[in-house]
């Protein structure tokens, strides 16, 4: 009931116009090589900053929607997936494209990625309210245990990376605790500088390592523009009822599956998409036209990727867990305008959550609008050169971190993140662990201090408590997890 | 993969590994000039987890332990640092000129060095993009652009 009185509230003009503009940046970000939803929103946070809490949200949330999907289009037409997200649409679009079925499989994308994004959703307004309450029991104890999960999920899942996943972790704590002690309010390794005295600024650094960071592997890279082959955009993006309902089964256990691993931080679209895709080739009467060009392929990974971006959400807006790196980024922009996971955001917040929601749901219908009528829009803009493009966007990150304090230093500071963010990718560091314990970092500290002040040594009979045992207990298993193979392999010799 | 890239990568991991073990005892070393007793509890934590997670990364290059990495391939740095030079001098020329006239010399110059040949696209491009921040950001979104120095 909440949620439909808000939604006559914040569905004003000012809040669908930005929903628009946010549903076609995150499009174009999608479709164009080598950027993403995650560094749309980076770039749109500073730039949100007059705007209404909730339209900020709306905004922020219709970029997350549309870079999910919108590389979608140049996987199928031009073999070339716009985000990682999108690479197993490569598997069965591409090769329909090739045989003069490009537009076919754009529809059958867009349909299976507005029912996979609606189901997605459907599972955040139901899910989300309620886990909030159980977040309102957590202590400072399980609290701690709840932010250092995600860390250790997200660690565990860089799987062969696990070190260097968890020395990113590592040097994202020790840039949180630059600044002031939140609990003394004494300023800590700020080195005489007067501009980080408050901490190291949120924007400047995830615009560093995210968008900035890809503008100079982009240069690097030395990447031509790639051209749509015009004869692909032929014949009919609209599919029949039947054609429709024929996908159904897939459809709805591939957005099933997005939703639920969307919820487990450091999965991802392609962890989603995959378990989806293989499901799918196992339950068709024909698994060897996988990869051929079979729509029922297609259609299942779509609808994963797409119910992913509701299902990473559950975890970020109750317990303050980003489900991947876009959700990390993300609770930068919440923080930013404000707003805290937890009960408050359903209750004294309500309104710019549900107005999030409102938002999330408006901007599946601009994928219906994009797939079906944005193919031959698409062809021109995957023809901006590069060369055009990553001066642009390197403006853009760079006003960004201005107009956040006004400060010369913040530019500055974009650059030194992105250097490292440059490094981090070619020294194959993941930075999604880095960006999660710098932004987490401060309250992970505060709620360990919390814990132990509250101890006083009695740590036994606390954490044998039925919630913070499980808590610890998912802990240690996800840090054991990566080696459970080679424990398995072990005593099975003996 | 040959003896050299092999050895690439194994420098790298090193040098890696010496530049966290030195930003974690320049920590260290300026911990116990915190005041507050319970503030310098977590710092602690964190940079004796860096050391030896560093400590253990050494080992794993040393005796080369679990999957091989690939070699490090720093190909097109060189480009993408004459990038950050270039956005750095767009920084510092910012704060002394202001956006609306320091943008189109940055996109200009930046999109010809990127290999950019067409004059009239550069020369539109650098003036539509100011153009565009100004109606969308200052005007309609308000946000303070940056007017420099010398203007302000």
């Amino acid at each position: 009931m909440d949620f439909l009185n808000y939604g006559l509230e914040v569905l004003n003009f000012t809040n669908i116009l930005w929903l628009v503009i946010g549903a076609f940046v995150g499009a174009v970000l999608g479709a164009l090589p080598g950027q993403c939803a995650t560094t749309g929103i980076a770039m749109f946070i500073p730039l949100t900053f007059n705007l209404e809490p909730v339209t900020a949200l709306i905004t922020l949330g219709a970029i997350y929607v549309m870079g999910s999907y919108g590389g979608n289009i140049t996987a199928i037409l031009i073999n070339t997936p716009g985000t990682s997200d999108s690479f197993f649409m490569t598997f069965d679009g591409y090769p329909m494209t090739r045989r003069g079925e490009g537009l076919r499989a754009i529809g059958i994308s867009t349909i299976s990625a507005f029912i996979g994004g609606m189901i997605g959703i459907f599972a955040l307004l139901t899910i989300a309210p309620p886990l909030a309450q159980v977040a309102y029991k957590f202590g400072p104890l399980e609290k701690f245990l709840t932010m250092t999960m995600g860390l250790v999920i997200i660690i565990s899942l860089s799987k062969d990376k696990m070190l260097k996943g968890l020395l990113s972790a590592c040097i994202g704590f020790l840039c949180s605790m630059i600044g002031i002690d939140i609990i003394s309010g004494i300023t800590r390794f700020t080195f005489g500088i007067n501009q980080i005295y408050d901490g190291l600024p949120l924007i400047p650094v995830i615009l560093g390592m995210f968008a900035v960071s890809q503008v100079l592997a982009l240069v690097g890279e030395k990447s031509e523009t790639i051209v749509v082959d015009r004869s692909a955009i032929q014949g009919s993006v609209f599919l029949s009822f039947k054609d429709i309902m024929s996908m159904n089964v897939n459809n709805i256990r591939a957005s099933i599956i997005g939703t639920i691993v969307g919820i487990i931080p450091g999965a991802g679209t392609t962890v989603a998409a995959g378990i989806s895709y293989d499901l799918a080739k196992k339950s068709d009467p024909h698994p060897e036209s996988f990869g051929k060009g079979n729509e029922q392929g297609l259609a299942s990974v779509s609808a994963a990727n797409n119910a992913v971006v509701g299902g990473s959400l559950i975890p970020l807006l109750t317990l303050g867990i980003p489900g991947n790196g876009t959700a990390a980024v993300f609770l930068g922009g919440l923080y930013i305008h404000g707003l805290a996971p937890g009960t408050k955001l359903f209750t004294t917040d309500a309104k710019q959550i549900y107005g999030l929601f409102w938002g999330l749901i408006l901007a599946q219908f601009f994928i219906l609008i994009i797939g079906f009528y944005g193919a031959p829009i698409y062809e021109k803009v995957t023809r901006v050169p590069t060369n055009i493009l990553i001066p642009i966007v390197g403006c853009v990150c760079i006003l960004g971190a201005y107009v956040f304090r006004y400060q010369s230093f913040d530019a500055l500071l974009i650059l030194f993140f992105g250097i490292v963010g440059y490094y981090f990718r070619k020294a194959d560091i993941p930075m999604i662990p880095f960006i999660l314990a710098y932004i987490l970092g401060q309250g992970t500290e505060m709620q360990l201090r919390r814990t132990l002040f509250l101890m006083e040594g009695r740590i036994g009979s606390v954490l044998l408590q039925p919630l913070p045992l499980a808590l610890l207990t998912i802990d240690l298993l996800f840090l054991i997890s990566p080696f459970w193979g080679s424990i398995k392999k072990h005593f099975t010799k003996k | 993969m040959d003896n050299k890239s092999t050895k690439k990568n194994i420098n790298h991991n090193y040098i890696l590994v010496i530049f966290l073990y030195i930003w974690s005892s320049i920590f260290l070393f300026i911990i116990p000039s915190i005041k507050n007793v319970d503030s310098r509890l977590f710092p602690y934590i964190i940079s004796i987890l860096t050391i030896v997670s560093a400590t253990l990364l050494l080992l794993k290059t040393y005796y080369n332990w679990g999957k091989k990495e690939d070699p490090v391939d720093f190909s097109g740095t060189l480009s993408a640092l004459v990038m950050a030079v270039l956005l750095f001098v767009y920084t510092v020329t910012i704060a002394a000129i202001g956006f609306y006239l320091a943008t189109p010399l940055y996109l200009f110059i930046s999109m010809w060095v990127l290999g950019q040949k067409n004059i009239k696209l550069i020369f539109t491009v650098s003036l539509l993009t100011p153009l565009v921040v100004y109606v969308f950001f200052d005007f309609l979104l308000k946000l303070q652009i940056p007017k420099g120095f010398l203007f302000s």
